[in-house]
């Protein structure tokens, strides 16, 4: 019977054990691999290495480019979150229309940008952006009757700005189909007992919509966190394959500099360090949102 | 904590590490690959003796072994693919590289040809990937990596019959390599394909503001003189056109404008050591202020979007508005200048003399090449050798080149092209002999593309946003220096 069991037991592993072996190899090896490295003096791996201890972490803490990089991915980070927000309204707006053909069709056509390819997004974006005669500047200038030609992209001033308006416009919709989801999931019958109460819209929307969708707020802020937080690819074709964050260094984020130090300077070492640093912040976030949610409130 | 509360902790452990995406692959072969590098330097240090590598003392290329040979990195192979490309310009379809494969297995059926060509972007790390993964031989450009590859200087020696068909020989300034040094360094790879620079001038915009064509003793000060001349309403077709255009403003490319025009004023910044560290950069000197001067003088003429980076570099057709540039890709513009019926329109012209030092009078230096290495790991190194002489000296190789807009780095290669080029093969032979024996634009006095860390990357950066007017250019050339002094901190 005991044999049976663990038979059965042995089978049941069997299904799980290729993800399992995958995972211990594709992600925890290569992340023991960068805890280790982040202690060695690795110019290129595979071609010899010495112990440093944590002096590659006392180099990084001494670099302004590094403390300037660190700085430049919480602002861009905390930037990108302005699409829970813009998310927020347009799925108020969208849900509005009541559901039907119109609502599929905003749905669809908000989360289109989503799948486009990031290196497309980008070089289109930055024809949008220039600042002599770029559609947004048009744009700008037709509103406020005024000429503008802002750089959104060249100018350290405005390029955490324009970086942002490129994140939102990517991810917009993404934000949007998980605040509709949510908002879908609240029950009308609040709403109609609200109603009956005399709330109106404003307090409908504070009280009701916002308290029931604080879940779908940490989700986002979690996630949003996390990949701002490890934002690489559109920045680093923003600055023409560069990774010192054209324009000025404005745009250099952490994963930036980790490349930087990877592929142009060949040192694994202090790039790993960077690695964990980068690590370090990621798990502090995380377990801040998590928090948020009460996932470490006793049970009761 | 309960279960279900540790295994949810593990659970976003595992999501922020894979975010942050802090581990590079595996290393399993760290160990060997000591012991491979180990065997090597004893190889080479007996190869220093006198002594042939073990393959070819054992009998040279064996002609029935099935072997594969991969061929790994940008450059040649990834311009119009394996079978071809459409010119997006002219329309014309140039050859991909199938007919190199084929041309190959014909004349060594037993080695089955792998080409992997990939682009430009990140191809620095691409090839540390590939090469890391295993069984790449051959590395298009893989000399800027030295530490990835074999030392060229014996298979050289063993070839002098094949060295005497070749151009140029760089030796790029490298302590990657074992018995390298700075100061003295080994071969790290051949270039298949050189790149001399030329100024490109549109004749008509000349034409239209009356403006004579320069001479080729002209100056960078007479460069910046006409483009602000040539700037303005063009007094024919009333069209805005624009005195200069700096290529690669959008880029790291960037640097290379510096690089030309430091040459000029022979404002060299690097003084090499035997190692990184016993070498000095210094960029905060009157004639490097002057090369950044120039660039900035000239931006004042290039068109708002070139400045800002959006248009990087000049275009061969018929609606160009720019009055003159300086280009890389002499071949490739000529044929498209010929395919679109303007060879008249568009003339080249050697860069503005040297002003200072030791070359001066010559044109301003620039040579850049693509090149090939052998992978310090491949199994292959005696067929790897045999594949870049064949790209060098097969017909069939030289002519796949030669159409896809490269200068073939052999006298055979030159050959061939001088019958495509007609008259202009007087120009090219004019440069490419005023160019000093061992230069190149990757490691010199002016700039250096290995050694340094990421100093392109920053300058570069500093160039653009000088010509922007965001910072001066006495800030433009302190924040370069900075952030090289930060790299040297980091050596300590």
């Amino acid at each position: 019977m005991k044999k049976r069991r663990w038979k059965k037991t042995l089978e049941w592993y069997s299904f799980i054990a290729v993800s399992l072996l995958t995972v211990l190899i594709l992600v925890y090896y290569p992340m023991l691999t960068t805890i280790r490295y982040s202690m060695f003096d690795v110019s290129v791996m595979g071609y010899g290495e010495h112990f440093t201890g944590l002096k590659n972490y006392q180099l990084l803490i001494g670099q302004s480019s590094f403390i300037k990089a660190l700085g430049n991915t919480f602002i861009i980070a905390a930037l990108g979150l302005c699409t829970i927000p813009a998310g927020f309204l347009l799925a108020v707006l969208i849900n509005g229309i009541g559901k039907g053909k119109l609502q599929g069709f905003f749905r669809v056509g908000f989360y289109l940008p989503n799948i486009i390819t990031g290196v497309s997004v980008v070089m289109i974006l930055q024809v949008v952006f220039k600042a002599n005669d770029g559609l947004f500047n048009n744009f700008l200038s037709f509103l406020l009757h005024q000429d503008i030609s802002i750089g959104w992209l060249s100018d350290a001033a405005y390029a955490k700005a324009g970086a942002t308006l490129i994140y939102l416009w990517s991810n917009l919709g993404y934000s949007m189909l998980i605040n509709l989801a949510s908002l879908q999931g609240i029950p009308e019958e609040i709403y109609d007992a609200a109603s009956i109460d005399g709330a109106g819209a404003l307090a409908r929307c504070l009280y009701i919509t916002i308290p029931n969708m604080r879940s779908c707020f940490v989700f986002l802020f979690t996630t949003g966190m996390i990949s701002g937080l490890a934002r690489f690819t559109d920045l680093f074709i923003l600055g023409g394959n560069n990774a010192s964050g054209v324009p000025a260094g404005s745009l250099q984020t952490i994963m930036m500099y980790i490349y930087q130090y990877s592929f142009e300077k060949l040192e694994y070492g202090i790039s790993s360090a960077g690695a964990m640093v980068l690590f370090g912040v990621t798990f502090i976030f995380t377990m801040i949102s998590t928090a948020l949610t009460g996932f470490f409130k006793d049970e009761k | 904590m309960n279960g279900k509360k540790l295994s949810a902790l593990l659970c976003a452990a595992v999501l922020v590490f894979s975010a942050a995406g802090c581990g590079k692959g595996g290393n399993e072969a760290l160990p060997e690959s000591s012991q491979i590098a180990d065997e090597e330097e004893s190889q080479v240090e007996n190869m220093q003796d006198g002594e042939l590598p073990i393959q070819e003392a054992e009998g040279g290329l064996d002609e029935e072994t099935p072997v594969t040979l991969t061929v790994y990195g940008p450059s040649i192979f990834s311009s119009s693919g394996e079978t071809g490309a459409v010119n997006p310009v002219t329309g014309n379809i140039t050859q991909g590289y199938q007919v190199v494969v084929e041309r190959w297995e014909e004349l060594h059926p037993n080695v089955t040809l792998n080409i992997e060509g990939i682009g430009w972007s990140d191809w620095r790390a691409a090839i540390q990937a590939a090469v890391l993964g295993g069984g790449v031989d051959i590395i298009c450009h893989g000399g800027l990596l030295p530490v990835l590859c074999e030392p060229l200087d014996s298979y050289i020696e063993k070839d002098p019959d094949f060295l005497e068909l070749l151009y140029s020989i760089p030796r790029y300034n490298t302590d990657e390599m074992e018995g390298s040094t700075l100061d003295n360094p080994r071969i790290t790879s051949i270039p298949n394909i050189v790149n001399p620079g030329f100024m490109i001038l549109d004749k008509k915009i000349f034409d239209d503001y009356g403006v004579p064509l320069p001479d080729a003793d002209w100056t960078w000060s007479d460069v910046v003189s006409l483009a602000g001349q040539l700037t303005g309403t063009d007094p024919v077709t009333g069209e805005n056109t624009y005195g200069f255009l700096l290529p690669n403003t959008g880029g790291t490319g960037m640097i290379k404008n510096h690089l030309i025009i430091a040459s000029a004023y022979d404002a060299g910044i690097i003084s090499y050591g035997s190692t990184a560290k016993e070498s000095t950069v210094n960029f905060q000197t009157e004639s490097v202020t002057k090369v950044y001067r120039t660039i900035n003088d000239l931006a004042q003429y290039c068109s708002p979007d070139n400045v800002e980076g959006v248009e990087g570099n000049l275009v061969i057709r018929s609606e160009n508005n720019v009055a003159m540039s300086w280009t890389e890709n002499f071949l490739r513009d000529l044929q498209t200048a010929k395919e679109l019926g303007e060879e008249e329109r568009f003339v080249f012209l050697p860069l503005p003399v040297i002003e200072e030092g030791q070359f001066k009078g010559c044109p301003s230096l620039y040579l850049g090449d693509n090149n090939f290495a052998i992978s310090k790991d491949s199994e292959n190194k005696e067929w790897a050798w045999e594949f870049i002489k064949f790209m060098l000296t097969d017909d069939v190789a030289i002519a796949y080149m030669i159409d896809n807009g490269g200068i073939v780095n052999t006298v055979q290669g030159m050959e061939i092209l001088k019958q495509q080029i007609g008259e202009n093969d007087a120009l090219l032979q004019q440069v490419l002999e005023q160019l000093p024996s061992d230069y190149n634009s990757t490691t010199n006095t002016y700039y250096d593309n290995v050694n340094f860390g990421a100093m392109g990357s920053y300058l570069s950066s500093e160039l653009r946003e000088m010509i922007k007017g965001s910072i001066s250019v006495e800030q433009a050339v302190d924040n370069t220096q900075k952030a090289v002094d930060e790299y040297f901190a980091t050596l300590e």
